[in-house]
């Protein structure tokens, strides 16, 4: 079992939205450059329900999404199950995941971080703008930072979080 | 989503009512209710923000990146939409029959597409209001209240949707770029472990489907004088068919049923789908109104997806999903089952079906060997029709002699149902409103009638959750009343 669990969600074709997918491009380059084996990638358009499945079979989860609404070029967040969030979408938050999972499994998830990175515009048939290119140059560094620094010490004692505290 | 930009607003003789936004189903919607002077609802008008880039977005690309392109039109059926533009670019590339290999994956491709949309849309969209009743409270109207009272129910579809995930990894790889349908065929086999990992699972998974169809037919027998009339209109059903008339989700002739259920056309050959379908337009939305050419669009409109193809078919290939069908047909005792709410038991009857033929095809050795790819006399027009989970889906392309995608058409499933929605909102709100006041059971029963459809707005939407919204008030002489608008944070303001 793959201890990281990176869920990267969004639509390459819709401009800013692609700021997921391409974040998983990158960590699958990665991963074949370090040959790093304790990571699981999925690409996604959306989260969907089925994926509390994969998060139960993974110590961390870290989920990547664009953001228009995130304040700086990228930042992480620690997500938790929240009842109150709406369930009435095939489009699911990371925190109504969540609570799909903790009723789930009727158990705490393990923990899990989202990564947004601020995007712009959202158009079908946009490419990817240049101040989101610029954001996912910032947010790579960190990226590698934490897959790396989570391969060598703090995955083993699940203590993703420090990583970043 | 909520539904508190209710605003009521009259005008000298005819007066508008807006429910906003629909939800739980794909994107975003908008209803508006007609009323007269007697307050008495005249029409209704689902409102759907249509993105009309389509055609930009695929014109003026090399028709080899269609299959790939065209998925991220909807992330919620882009395998639909891959199959649809790899059959029509089949025909680019001079090939109108595939290999036996290739045409089995991409069947396998599908069944998985389909098995996992069925699932979610029942156990997941469709399932909290049939167990908990649509006048329950709304919180408890989700898959968490469901996972709470109904963990076994629920934790089955959760698996089946995961289960129809993997089929679609193990024929198109990773799930947001499968690119496994090309011109002329596949681009690669099943491998023997991806076989035997999913052999592992289908015989849990077909008895998963088969307590499916079982909860689906329970529900609706639970209360058939309720359910046969909830939302439900006499329509016309087009949809695909076998050679034999039995239920074909791949490659078939069309069949076309009127609303009076006569015969329109049979085994009719979708390369000529505009001599049979034309599509009106309409001054109050951007989405088309398709109908039967030879009725015209006022008797012609019909409806598509699970519930057209179970009612459309003579039979299905597979045992269980037969007999299924059988009992299905036999609760009206009338040809056709005109029910709305039948949408949901069709639907399992079709989950239990792509379950059934994933564990024939995975039983074929066609998947592990055999010839992929094809090739032709190059061809400068390529129309390629599927039945995606929600209805025929039709893919129209032409391009020149660079290979340039010059013109592309494409009628997507959810349009095909937009006359049908609108008459089933206008029958529940015709039956519900009372006086003048809009109350919440009202919207609850508009919103499950839209749901039994599911129809999928993402394709007509900007990504979800970052769509700015406006809606409009006009009177009857055209002046705007009032307008609300909702970011992308979803706040609202005047």
């Amino acid at each position: 079992m793959n201890k990281l669990l990176v869920i990267c969600y969004g639509n390459l074709s819709r401009g800013d939205d692609a700021l997921g997918p391409l974040a998983a491009e990158y960590i699958e380059q990665l991963c074949e450059q370090m040959h790093w084996q304790h990571i699981t990638i999925i690409t996604a358009y959306q989260l969907q329900i089925e994926q509390v499945i994969d998060i139960e079979q993974h110590a961390t989860t870290l989920f990547v999404d664009a953001d228009i609404a995130c304040k700086s070029p990228f930042q992480i967040t620690p997500c938790q199950a929240e009842t109150g969030q709406p369930h009435t979408s095939h489009a699911l938050s990371p925190n109504a995941l969540l609570s799909v999972f903790q009723r789930s499994y009727n158990k705490t998830p393990p923990p899990c971080y989202l990564l947004s990175i601020r995007g712009e515009s959202f158009q079908l048939g946009q490419s990817l703008s240049a101040q989101a290119s610029q954001n996912l140059h910032l947010a790579k560094d960190y990226l590698k930072t934490l897959c790396e620094r989570a391969s060598i010490t703090l995955l083993a004692n699940n203590k993703f979080a420090q990583v970043y505290n | 989503m909520d539904k508190e930009s209710i605003t009521p607003k009259s005008s000298t003789k005819t007066r508008r009512v807006v429910i906003e936004p629909v939800s739980r189903v794909e994107g975003h919607g908008k209803v508006t209710l007609l009323l007269d002077e007697n307050n008495h609802v005249t029409q209704a008008r689902l409102h759907i923000v249509e993105f009309r880039g389509f055609e930009r977005f695929i014109q003026g690309r090399p028709y080899w990146e269609l299959p790939t392109l065209v998925q991220r039109l909807c992330g919620i059926c882009p395998i639909s939409h891959h199959l649809a533009a790899a059959k029509a670019i089949d025909q680019l590339v001079g090939v109108d029959q595939l290999t036996p290999s290739a045409e089995k994956l991409r069947k396998l491709l599908h069944f998985g597409q389909v098995l996992q949309s069925h699932a979610l849309h029942f156990f997941y969209l469709a399932s909290p209001d049939l167990l908990f009743g649509f006048d329950s409270d709304i919180s408890q109207r989700n898959i968490l209240a469901l996972l709470e009272q109904y963990p076994d129910i629920a934790m089955q579809g959760i698996k089946l949707r995961k289960f129809g995930q993997e089929v679609i990894q193990a024929v198109a790889g990773k799930r947001i770029h499968g690119s496994a349908a090309i011109a002329g065929g596949m681009n690669k086999h099943l491998d023997v472990e991806q076989r035997n990992y999913l052999l592992q699972d289908i015989d849990k998974i077909i008895k998963w489907s088969q307590d499916a169809v079982d909860l689906a037919t329970k529900i609706h027998l639970s209360d058939p004088a309720f359910n046969n009339e909830f939302a439900t209109v006499q329509s016309g059903f087009m949809g695909l068919v076998g050679q034999q008339g039995e239920l074909e989700l791949y490659h078939g002739g069309l069949r076309g049923v009127d609303r009076t259920e006569q015969t329109v056309f049979d085994h009719f050959n979708y390369q000529n789908y505009n001599e049979m379908i034309h599509e009106q337009v309409k001054p109050w939305t951007y989405m088309k109104f398709p109908f039967y050419v030879p009725l015209g669009p006022n008797d012609g409109w019909y409806r598509v997806g699970p519930l057209a193809r179970v009612n459309l078919c003579d039979s299905i290939s597979t045992p269980y999903a037969e007999v299924a069908r059988t009992t299905f047909k036999a609760q009206t005792g009338q040809s056709f089952v005109q029910s709305t709410l039948a949408f949901h038991w069709a639907r399992m009857i079709e989950l239990l079906h792509c379950a059934e033929s994933i564990k024939n095809l995975l039983h074929d050795p066609d998947l592990l060997s055999g010839e992929l790819v094809l090739r032709g006399e190059k061809r400068f027009e390529g129309i390629g029709v599927i039945e995606a989970p929600r209805g025929t889906l039709f893919h129209h392309y032409q391009t020149d002699e660079n290979d340039i995608v010059v013109k592309a058409n494409l009628i997507v499933s959810t349009t095909s149902n937009n006359q049908a929605m609108n008459e089933s909102v206008r029958q529940v709100a015709a039956q519900y409103l009372e006086g003048q006041t809009l109350t919440e059971n009202l919207l609850n029963y508009v919103e499950v009638a839209i749901r039994a459809y599911d129809p999928c707005l993402s394709c007509a939407t900007h990504a979800v959750g970052k769509m700015p919204l406006d809606i409009e008030l006009i009177d009857a002489k055209g002046a705007l009343l009032h307008r609300l608008s909702k970011n992308h944070q979803g706040e609202i303001s005047e």
